[in-house]
């Protein structure tokens, strides 16, 4: 299923709709980005039910500051809403897999 | 003033460098192309319910037995996709069907989970059905115009990577005149300020890189001047490259830069209290001459990466 696309405003409401949702907060010229993109995208696509949300941090400086991200990739993981764990650096779909289950199983 | 580092031979990466054939390769290929194409597809999926499950569905269950911690959960649950903690539950659901409840290992624990919904995935076809969806008329133009929006990005990214390694193999092949009074000033300045940094931001400069017994004053600033000699040999040929083209950073470059600076950021400014003069250090003088030249050697360093990519 397509990835979201978030930002200051719908940002509340996307994370209230899915138990579930994990959101890459990435940016323009960032190469670690670029990587994990397509990774993302597939685990979106893979993985229904989970809400898979981008986020670009340098052009929403509201969940900038509110997540405190100052590096990117900077991806977090959400459970009903609630910000369970994160981590930054581009991640391989295995990498991703991991943390995805840290998510659903821990 | 003391004498001025400089070099004495520049690495001649134009007949001594060998950038490997996939670096040099920028153009979309069928590859990228059928990754495009399968990921759209993934985009626009349709998902059903189905009845007994197979190995690339999705299953939501909800834990009846077992720890605490799933009972207030759904349990979703990929087969096939391997993952950490469900991997015996991914492997026992395959066949069963909706209404099931089956034992299981989930996340290092036992417990009881009831198969309540089956859902399968079905990528869209790609077609022309597959095009509109993506606001073009045909598979051909969603193709084109996929490659007139990557190419370029996938370029600059070849050009980036082959200037990075020109810059790497500049530094460490060239060879170079160090004026030791020089190094002294410029690094001992620079771990003074890391040094400064470092206990602002709370990080301990004391603590040493083996063993248990912290530096004294003394050895944290020695070790931090040590660890900055490789970025003075930078520093070096970065000037050196930028005077290749004339260019030298100056005290009038600088209060110009510090004047626009401050009429860009005036409410910043304003509301930390700072004033353009106390802006004007040594530190932030250094730090932008650095900027300065690191700019120009990667301007350089691009324009050289051009001769190597696939014409």
């Amino acid at each position: 299923m397509a990835l979201i696309i978030a930002d200051d405003k719908s940002f509340d409401k996307i994370l209230g709709e899915a138990e579930y949702t994990v959101v890459d907060f990435y940016g323009d010229n960032c190469g670690g980005c670029v990587y994990m993109e397509p990774y993302f995208r597939e685990a979106a696509n893979d993985m229904p039910f989970i809400q898979f949300v981008k986020v670009n941090a340098l052009e929403n400086p509201v969940l900038k500051e509110r997540f405190h991200i100052q590096a990117i990739p900077d991806v977090r993981y959400f459970r009903n809403g609630q910000e369970v764990y994160g981590e930054l650096g581009g991640m391989n779909r295995e990498e991703l897999n991991k943390r995805i289950a840290k998510l659903l199983y821990e | 003033m003391g004498s001025t580092s400089t070099i004495k031979k520049l690495y001649d990466f134009s007949t001594q460098l060998d950038v490997p054939a996939e670096m040099r390769a920028w153009r979309v290929t069928e590859e990228d192309i059928s990754r495009y194409l399968i990921a759209v597809s993934g985009d626009h999926a349709s998902l059903k319910k189905v009845d007994a499950v197979a190995v690339g569905d999705t299953m939501k269950c909800s834990c009846v037995e077992g720890s605490e911690k799933y009972r207030s959960r759904t349990i979703l649950l990929y087969p096939g996709r391997k993952l950490v903690g469900a991997l015996s539950a991914e492997e026992a659901v395959v066949g069963l069907s909706e209404g099931t409840e089956f034992a299981t290992e989930l996340g290092g624990t036992l417990a009881t989970l009831r198969i309540n919904e089956i859902w399968r995935l079905t990528p869209m076809p790609v077609d022309d059905e597959l095009a509109k969806a993506e606001g073009a008329d045909t598979i051909q133009q969603l193709i084109e115009r996929y490659i007139a929006d990557y190419q370029p990005k996938k370029r600059l990214e070849c050009q980036k990577k082959i200037a990075a390694l020109i810059m790497r193999k500049l530094t460490s092949e060239s060879e170079y005149d160090i004026s030791t009074e020089e190094e002294i000033e410029w690094t001992t300045r620079r771990g003074k300020y890391i040094y400064n940094m470092m206990i602002a931001n709370g990080e301990d400069p004391h603590i040493p890189d083996e063993g248990f017994t912290l530096l004294s004053d003394e050895e944290a600033l020695a070790k931090l001047i040590e660890k900055n000699k490789p970025q003075f040999r930078r520093f070096v040929l970065e000037r050196y490259i930028a005077s290749l083209s004339g260019f030298h950073y100056t005290q009038e470059i600088f209060l110009r830069e510090v004047d626009e600076f401050c009429d860009q950021h005036s409410e910043e400014l304003k509301a930390t209290g700072k004033t353009k003069d106390d802006l004007i250090t040594d530190d932030s003088f250094s730090f932008s001459e650095e900027s300065a030249y690191s700019e120009r050697m990667r301007d350089y360093a691009m324009k050289a990466a051009e001769a190597f990519m696939e014409p």
